[in-house]
């Protein structure tokens, strides 16, 4: 194939490639398919994609094909971006190195790793932020990474920068879609809820109220105890109703999500004790607890209540995060602590029974001086 | 079983409403121990009588409060921390309806279980209800004093 062939079939294959990734609305399969792509359109043997850090310039996920998952795991711990990587993520423009061992700002390779040469990186811009770097090595029949190779990954690290805006878009409007959805059904719930004490709960109450006279009044023994039992059933009837309806809006969680109302939990906390208070939510493990935030503000409640009242804490941290077997939340002060075996762990009971009814378990750890941790574990 | 009892103010639905929101230890008579906030547990002595009063001290649970499309509520509960005697545990909502621009019905539509299994029950019809009336009433009653008080009119930003 002569040289004009060759760019105009990499050519092509940009075309394919920036179409393939137009019709990718999930943000991990373009993630995916961007390495893909790379490997392709520059013959690489390896191709990877490091995504960096929100907040710090670091390698905090690294794609990668071209090697097997046996040999990754023998590696082990994804780069975190020094030597060539960190170069590329400094510096923020294509590079094209020969080999890699040769040059002196390689920092070389960890054990198992498999044997790398030549070397071509490009940055990946999206929304006018660095998202990540795409790195590409071992070039098929050919020693090194050629220029067109670099011009054509400029352009695919271009179309992978407008499908990752593109897939991010779709994921914040789905967010939204379905946030909304939520909030009309919690507004429906609300006046369902409304509808069923102001009319049902009333008229049952008056009706029970009724018949209750009614079997004070009567003479007749039997007949007394009949009507009796009939309040009692109204009386059933009246309590599932409450538990369902203040089920379906559990108080402070109304109009809130769970993180929301656990930072205002946290506040309140903060100004009405005086002690300082740190909420540390980790969003996406929020919401997907949302469904039973009821019990586990009310969690946070007891626990801030107990350090409130018993702690004589100067400060507070709440957090949940996500853990290897699903989500921790943890509320850890700095005050007098106590013996876990003592009464006063003991009066940890209810805690402990609320987090075990929702699937969890409830680790206690105190030492006198030395503060107080609960933590909860839920799945996730 | 059930009992209702209700007294009006004169005051605003505003007004009461904004009361009953502020802190249980400024409307919740008989309050023994304070909570942090609503949805604590507190320790309130309920009963009946002035001159001989019979009382028990009982774990008080209050929720948040609930507009409504007629009123707001407050649903709360209570059951003795110690021996019951005669006195019921008890579920209930405390109601706030306008009656006028200043004047309010704050009433209690109270559910209890009689204590004692099937004697409390025979009892009942005789005794214990006038027992969780009364104390249903001796609350309201309290509840009512405590927002009308010039210390709960102050805190409510109004001048009774």
């Amino acid at each position: 194939m002569g040289e004009a062939e060759r760019q105009v079939d990499r050519y092509a294959l940009l075309i394919d490639a920036g179409l393939a990734l137009a019709s990718e609305l999930d943000l991990e399969a373009v993630l995916e398919r961007i390495v893909e792509l790379a490997i392709e359109i520059t013959d690489a043997r390896y191709g990877a994609l490091g995504v960096l850090g929100e907040s710090t310039p670091r390698i905090e996920r690294f794609i990668t094909k071209g090697i097997s998952d046996q040999d990754r795991a023998a590696i082990g711990h994804i780069p975190v971006g020094e030597g060539i990587l960190g170069l590329l993520i400094r510096e923020r423009r294509p590079m094209r190195i020969p080999d890699i061992g040769a040059d002196p700002r390689t920092h070389g390779f960890p054990p198992n790793h498999p044997p790398m040469h030549s070397f071509l990186g490009a940055p990946v811009i999206a929304l006018g932020l660095v998202f990540g770097n795409i790195y590409l090595t071992e070039k098929q029949g050919a020693s090194e990474f050629s220029e067109e190779d670099e011009a054509a990954l400029v352009v695919l690290a271009i179309q992978a920068g407008v499908a990752i805006e593109n897939a991010r878009l779709y994921a914040e409007k789905e967010l939204a879609q379905r946030e909304l959805a939520r909030l009309e059904l919690l507004e429906e719930r609300e006046r369902i809820a409304k509808e069923l004490h102001d009319g049902v709960i009333q008229s049952l109450f008056a009706v029970g109220m009724g018949l209750q006279g009614t079997a004070a009044m009567s003479p007749d023994e039997e007949i007394g105890r009949r009507l009796e039992g009939a309040v009692e059933e109204i009386d059933r009837a009246i309590r599932d109703l409450r538990n369902y309806i203040f089920g379906l809006r559990p108080g402070i969680l109304a109009d809130r999500q769970l993180g929301q109302a656990l930072e205002e939990l946290g506040h309140e906390f903060s100004d009405r004790s005086g002690v300082l208070t740190v909420v540390d939510i980790d969003g996406s493990v929020a919401a997907e607890l949302a469904g039973l935030a009821g019990d586990l503000i009310q969690v946070v409640r007891e626990a801030l209540s107990n350090v409130g009242r018993h702690a004589d804490a100067t400060s507070v941290r709440v957090t949940l995060r996500r853990i290897d077997t699903g989500a921790e939340l943890e509320i850890d002060d700095d005050g007098a602590g106590f013996d876990v075996d003592s009464p006063a762990g003991m009066g940890l009971a209810n805690l402990r029974d609320r987090v075990q009814a929702i699937g969890g378990e409830l680790v206690l750890e105190s030492i006198p001086g030395q503060g107080t941790t609960v933590r909860a574990r839920l799945p996730l | 079983m059930f009992a209702r009892y209700f007294i009006e103010l004169p005051m605003s639905p505003e007004q009461v409403t904004a009361a009953l929101a502020r802190h249980p230890e400024e409307w919740v008579p008989g309050l023994a121990e304070q909570a942090n906030h609503v949805g604590d547990t507190l320790l309130a002595d309920v009963g009946f009588g002035e001159h001989l009063r019979i009382a028990r001290t009982v774990a008080l649970e209050l929720g948040e409060p609930i507009a409504m499309a007629t009123k707001t509520l407050i649903p709360l509960r209570w059951e003795a921390t110690g021996p019951r005697g005669v006195f019921p545990s008890m579920e209930a909502d405390l109601e706030i309806a306008p009656l006028s621009a200043d004047r309010t019905q704050l009433a209690m539509s109270a559910r209890y279980v009689p204590p004692m299994g099937a004697v409390g029950r025979a009892m009942n019809r005789t005794m214990l209800f006038r027992v969780a009336e009364a104390t249903l009433k001796d609350f309201l009653d309290g509840v009512g004093r405590a927002l009308m008080s010039p210390t709960a009119g102050a805190s409510a930003g109004t001048a009774i």
